[in-house]
């Protein structure tokens, strides 16, 4: 499967056609304003202003529209399994594998050469990896 | 020109003594009866625009469970065989609950159609993929079940939004968008669930087989009743037995009928049943907390709960419950840190409960309720 497939990008068609209408609007009223600026020397603050503003917000809504993906819930987490020597308690964690379960035996011990066990298998929290991120 | 209208406009508001105010105000009456007589629906339209991209999410998820559903079984499957049509038809799968007009003898009927669509759905899976071991036969049994649950969901939700649509009842729409996000959530716990049942995982509904694991490791362990196993496991001078569904293949198990067994085995010579599940958490508590009560506890249709509840009534056995809270996407989602953490603190507890509620050379039950996907004894 490939990673992240089942994510799904939503884009409104609608939101889209008005930003696009935003932004072509916020261009022609700039190119008015320096045709009249060039014609007459007159600066028409309130109109630039007005153009600059719909633009960034039109470019915010379009970077905002790219940056919410749906969820849909398949997506694979981290999950981790942890083995645990039954001799000496000595313990590693490692990627989950297909196939693992509790209690399955694993290798030998690097420490003590004993048998061990898979002791415990979770997942990682998102909360936790944005504390650890931040 | 602009500037004068607006100019003119703003002072009618203010004035209201021109033709711009009178315009204005003129408009401000027609919003306003028209509010009054079409609000409701205006509302109705925004409601259903809401339904629907809830129904579209909805979709999404369902078709992604079929289609991983069936790719798993076409990878499972040593045959090339398209297991497509198979699966269709299960996810139409209908289960009709028993009549509950006459209540008496509900729990038999109910448990006798448990077991048949249980039955069915492992012998579909055994058609499907005839080679493989019985771990994987219930894990993808689970899968279906997590695949056949989201359809059921999508096409209540799009019942209820088309009733809605075609009546423009304000109610049915009310009601439907009032318990869309649980409905949302649900689903994805449920897609999280396919996910988890694919790969094998635990998932946090095991917590119970999981405590019951720890206690039984290196114990010899027979089975009781069907996919239950059970072993004799001395704890504090007192021989417990711990019960669990047999792993590590998802199942849950008969643990009503085991402890009803053991209990008749025993002539009631037992002074105490320890249950430990999983139970929902309320908003505000956090994932992982221990909490202790008293009855049975376990979840499901309540064929397992009477049984318990009948059989330690007639032997005058207390019963402890020990509770460790899960929100509902983790109930059935790969088992957080959390949870799998507080397996040390109900094993604590459940030494203490011995030791304050028993006497030495006392024989007790310690029942593990759950699905024992990925957890084996």
């Amino acid at each position: 499967m490939k990673k992240g497939s089942n994510k799904i990008r939503r884009t409104s068609f609608f939101l889209l056609a008005i930003v696009t209408v935003l932004i072509i609007l916020s261009l022609v009223t700039i190119v008015q304003v320096f045709k009249t600026y060039s014609d007459t020397g007159y600066t028409d603050f309130l109109a630039l202003g007005l153009s600059a503003s719909a633009i960034s917000l039109s470019v915010y809504m379009a970077l905002q529209m790219r940056r919410e993906p749906l969820k849909l819930g398949f997506e694979q987490p981290k999950v981790s399994t942890v083995i645990r020597c039954s001799k000496c308690g000595f313990e590693t964690t490692r990627e989950f594998k297909k196939g693992d379960y509790v209690l399955k035996e694993a290798e030998s011990c690097p420490k003590c050469k004993n048998p061990t066990f898979i002791y415990m298998i979770f997942r990682e929290t998102e909360e936790k990896k944005k504390k650890k991120e931040a | 020109m602009i500037n004068q209208l607006l100019f003119d406009a703003l002072q009618g508001i203010a004035s209201q003594d021109n033709m711009v105010g009178l315009i204005i105000q003129i408009l401000w009456l027609a919003f306003f009866v028209l509010y009054m007589l079409y609000g409701q629906r205006l509302q109705v339209k925004v409601m259903l625009k809401e339904i629907e991209s809830s129904l579209f999410k909805l979709k999404l998820i369902r078709d992604r469970g079929r289609e991983i559903a069936i790719s798993t079984i076409k990878k499972t499957s040593k045959e090339n065989y398209d297991p497509t049509e198979r699966v269709d038809r299960i996810l139409e799968h209908v289960y009709i609950p028993p009549v509950s007009l006459d209540p008496s003898g509900i729990i038999k009927r109910l448990e006798h159609l448990i077991d048949v669509r249980d039955f069915r759905l492992k012998d579909e899976v055994k058609l499907m993929v005839p080679d493989v071991d019985e771990t994987q036969i219930n894990n993808l049994a689970n899968m279906l079940e997590a695949a056949l649950a989201l359809n059921q969901i999508y096409k209540i939700v799009r019942h209820y939004y088309l009733m809605g649509k075609k009546t423009s009842s304000f109610y049915i729409i009310l009601q439907l968008q009032m318990i869309l996000p649980q409905i949302m959530k649900e689903s994805q716990a449920f897609a999280s669930a396919l996910t988890a049942f694919t790969a094998g995982q635990p998932i946090g509904d095991g917590i119970g087989p999981l405590v019951a694991a720890r206690l039984m490791h290196g114990k010899k362990e027979y089975e009781i009743a069907k996919d239950t196993v059970v072993s004799e496991v001395s704890i504090e001078g007192r021989t417990a037995y711990v019960l669990k569904a047999k792993g590590p293949g998802g199942n849950v198990g008969k643990p009503g009928e085991a402890i009803r067994q053991l209990l008749e085995e025993k002539e009631g010579r037992i002074s105490r049943i320890i249950v430990i599940d999983a139970a929902q958490k309320l908003e505000g508590e956090k994932p992982g907390e221990v909490v202790e009560g008293t009855g049975v506890a376990i979840g499901g249709p309540g064929v397992d709960k009477y049984k318990v509840e009948e059989v330690a009534t007639k032997y005058k056995v207390p019963i402890n419950a020990i509770l460790i809270k899960e929100g509902i996407e983790d109930v059935v989602s790969a088992m957080r840190k959390e949870i799998a953490s507080s397996v040390e603190e109900v094993i604590a507890r459940i030494n203490r409960i011995i030791r304050e509620m028993t006497k030495e050379g006392d024989q007790i039950i310690i029942a593990g309720i759950g699905n024992t996907i990925g957890i084996a004894q």
